[in-house]
């Protein structure tokens, strides 16, 4: 029966007779264990509140609770599509997703600036208007895109739709002052 | 949705348990300790726990008993009051089963056996009031020996 022991003596008391009683080996725990099977994370992936876990193990709790999965450590919503993959330098030898379904994918995004000068969902036709305008208005037009940050995808451009619009009658309206004013100049 | 089977490394229940042996003889507080384990099933623990000095189970000494599945941590493990080694509290019925959310609805994955019974133990602080829970008598006879995770409980108190 059990003795209030002070602790020292009460592991040794306890401690069964499995081989599984290595104490050195868990004060060397690694910092990089999932915290549901507490072995280093296989597969890792870390959810957006930051807790580490195998691919295996959170896809398990997730299927478990599909409604209103939470975060096993600190109760943060998580869902397969918030986890984020970590890749370590040395790969696995063996693939364990041959069972387990895969993991996400990492979501990588375009920096902004690449886009800027060519992509702009009206870009072909400020250039158009360059061309026939006179100098001040077209250098109004050609300062049209640079007031926008680089397109994201196709989110943005649906945004973006009914500025668009705006502009293309804007530089209409800039036409008919260029030619008014042309017309103004020669006579 | 279909069953998918899992590597067995790292996945199974007796894998986390013997990680949870090294944490318990570890870091488990002085008032807990851990009956002897059969070598043979590791799947079910009895944890000797001590009344703490001060608060109303002082000198007393209780058995908890943890049964575990094979797909722990994913599932709760089973834990009650061994018969016999069950303390008088208003949410203990006197077959061992423990009203407490964090042993059915609230479980987590990450919830160690220590954390466990330091729970329990704090439930058992906190009490000010040393009587049975209402309608104990028919629940306990109504549910010797059964799974308390069958259960439907309802959560009066913060703990």
């Amino acid at each position: 029966m059990a003795e209030a022991n002070p602790e020292p003596s009460t592991a040794d008391n306890s401690t069964p007779n499995t081989s599984t009683t290595d104490v050195k080996e868990e004060s060397n725990r690694s910092p990089f264990e999932c915290n549901i099977c507490f072995d280093t994370a296989h597969d890792a992936v870390v959810s957006k509140c930051g807790h580490l876990y195998c691919w295996a193990c959170i896809y398990q709790w997730i299927n478990q609770k599909p409604l209103n999965p939470t975060c096993p450590v600190c109760k943060g919503a998580i869902s397969k599509d918030t986890l984020t993959p970590i890749y370590g330098k040395s790969g696995n030898q063996s693939d364990p997703r041959n069972e387990a379904p895969p993991r996400p994918q990492g979501q990588r995004e375009e920096s902004p600036q690449q886009n800027t000068f060519f992509g702009g969902p009206f870009g072909n036709e400020l250039t158009f208007q360059i061309g026939i305008g006179a100098f001040p208005f077209g250098l109004f037009t050609n300062f049209g895109p640079f007031n926008y940050p680089g397109p994201h995808g196709q989110n943005r451009q649906q945004q973006q739709h009914p500025e668009a619009e705006q502009e293309r009658t804007l530089s209409k309206i800039f036409i008919y002052i260029a030619i008014v004013f042309i017309i103004w100049v020669l006579y | 949705m279909a069953q998918i089977d899992f590597p067995a490394s790292g996945l199974s229940g007796a894998s986390r348990i013997n990680h949870e042996l090294k944490y318990f003889i570890n870091s488990a507080p002085a008032h807990i300790n851990l009956e002897n384990l059969d070598d043979s099933n590791i799947f079910k623990w009895t944890v000797n726990m001590n009344g703490i000095q001060g608060t109303m189970y002082e000198g007393e000494k209780f058995k908890l008993q943890f049964e575990f599945t094979d797909n722990y941590p994913q599932v709760s493990p089973i834990v009650k009051f061994v018969s016999g080694h069950v303390p008088v509290h208003p949410h203990i019925y006197s077959n061992g089963h423990i009203c407490l959310e964090i042993l059915y609805a609230g479980y987590r994955p990450e919830m160690t056996i220590v954390y466990i019974c330091l729970c329990v133990t704090q439930m058992l602080n906190k009490n000010k009031n040393k009587v049975v829970p209402r309608g104990d008598s028919y629940y306990s006879l109504r549910r010797v020996d059964r799974n308390p995770k069958n259960t439907s409980w309802i959560y009066e108190d913060e703990y």
